[in-house]
């Protein structure tokens, strides 16, 4: 009779709920982990996206500059500029779905001397919002020659 | 009382080591089971994630090296010319030497199960073979376009809109496994050639645009 009580007498209430402890510090660290994996790997590509259009814009400012086609304004920012649509099908409208938050340049005239080089300094730079770690900033420094 | 004291040794070994019940070992399999089947089905979908990003790491890298090389190679041209072949827009490239002579010249085209091809051949880039047939995912190139970027409402110089090009080039993943995975990718240059632009410069583009 005893034996059959031990047999069949179950957990009790304190070991299930060590159970469930370790099993839900075991699985929210899995969890935690895996989220925080996808969101290094969002930022990267955000990274990635921003140093492209960043890239584009400054290639733009170099031309503008080398072609002696200066702006009014020496400095000057776009906003909301759209870094990723998305991508659905060639045909469908695309919609954007990353945006960067400010898109600058800055050009200031270099001093030359009796040089005919005329040279510009080129500040270009883009911000943007990475997921829950607040604004990024990437900047490129150029000379450009005019032609 | 020594026959006493070794039957109490004797029943209390027998209470304290008597085992695991097949009961109890059954529940404890069955638990055990069904923990490990759950871990190793988010290890597996893990796994199978990170495998894609890594594909997809990949072939971005693959496509973003094949964009710099060729920008850079536009760049340094002396002539650059956009025609339509067969599969794609085709960049040819041109150097001269200073007498004007052409010393050499090489193209960039597309095909969609070959990838980017220099001279037609496809790049040797890192990422060449998930190009290749046999893989768990079909790549192929959608879109390889060079065009001109700029209009008169960017700017009014004739020389940079002929020296300011967009590269774009778009492909699609599609997963032999899984015939709903399926992604398209587009990337998107801007280039300015500046040799070219260098050489080409010959007039004022304002005032020829007033004529």
């Amino acid at each position: 009779m005893h034996k059959r009580r031990f047999i069949l007498q179950g957990f009790t209430l304190t070991e299930l709920l060590v159970g469930i402890l370790f099993s839900t510090v075991t699985a929210s660290a899995i969890i935690s982990g895996s989220i925080y994996v996808k969101k290094t790997l969002v930022n990267i590509r955000h990274k990635e996206l921003a140093y492209e259009k960043l890239k584009s814009h400054t290639e733009f400012w170099k031309g503008k500059i080398s072609s002696r086609d200066f702006p009014s304004n020496l400095v000057n920012c776009e906003e909301d500029v759209c870094l990723k649509k998305q991508e659905m099908n060639l045909s469908n409208e695309d919609q954007c779905i990353f945006y960067a938050t400010e898109l600058c340049y800055d050009l200031t005239s270099v001093n030359t001397g009796t040089s005919n080089a005329k040279r510009w300094e080129l500040i270009t730079s883009i911000k943007w919002n990475n997921t829950n770690q607040g604004e990024r900033e990437l900047s490129f420094y150029v000379i450009q020659m005019e032609f | 009382m020594l026959f006493k004291w070794n039957s109490n040794i004797k029943e209390k070994k027998y209470f304290d080591f008597n085992g695991f019940t097949l009961v109890e070992l059954l529940a404890s399999i069955i638990i055990s089971l069904a923990v490990f089947w759950g871990m190793m089905s988010l290890f597996m979908d893990v796994t199978k994630n990170q495998v894609k990003d890594q594909l997809m790491a990949d072939i971005r890298f693959n496509l973003s090296m094949a964009m710099d090389r060729i920008a850079d190679d536009m760049k340094n041209a002396d002539s650059i010319n956009i025609s339509t072949s067969t599969h794609s827009k085709k960049i040819e490239l041109y150097t001269f030497n200073q007498f004007g002579n052409l010393i050499e010249s090489h193209s960039y085209s597309a095909k969609n199960d070959l990838g980017i091809l220099y001279d037609n051949e496809p790049i040797a880039l890192p990422g060449k073979y998930l190009f290749k047939d046999d893989g768990p995912y079909e790549i192929t190139i959608e879109d390889f376009d060079c065009k001109l970027a700029l209009n008169p409402f960017n700017t009014s110089k004739r020389n940079l809109r002929d020296n300011f090009f967009d590269l774009i080039v778009a492909f699609k993943v599609k997963s032999r496994a899984d015939s709903d995975y399926e992604k398209l990718f587009t990337f998107e240059q801007q280039i300015f050639t500046l040799n070219q632009f260098s050489i080409t410069k010959v007039e004022d583009e304002d005032k020829s645009e007033e004529i």
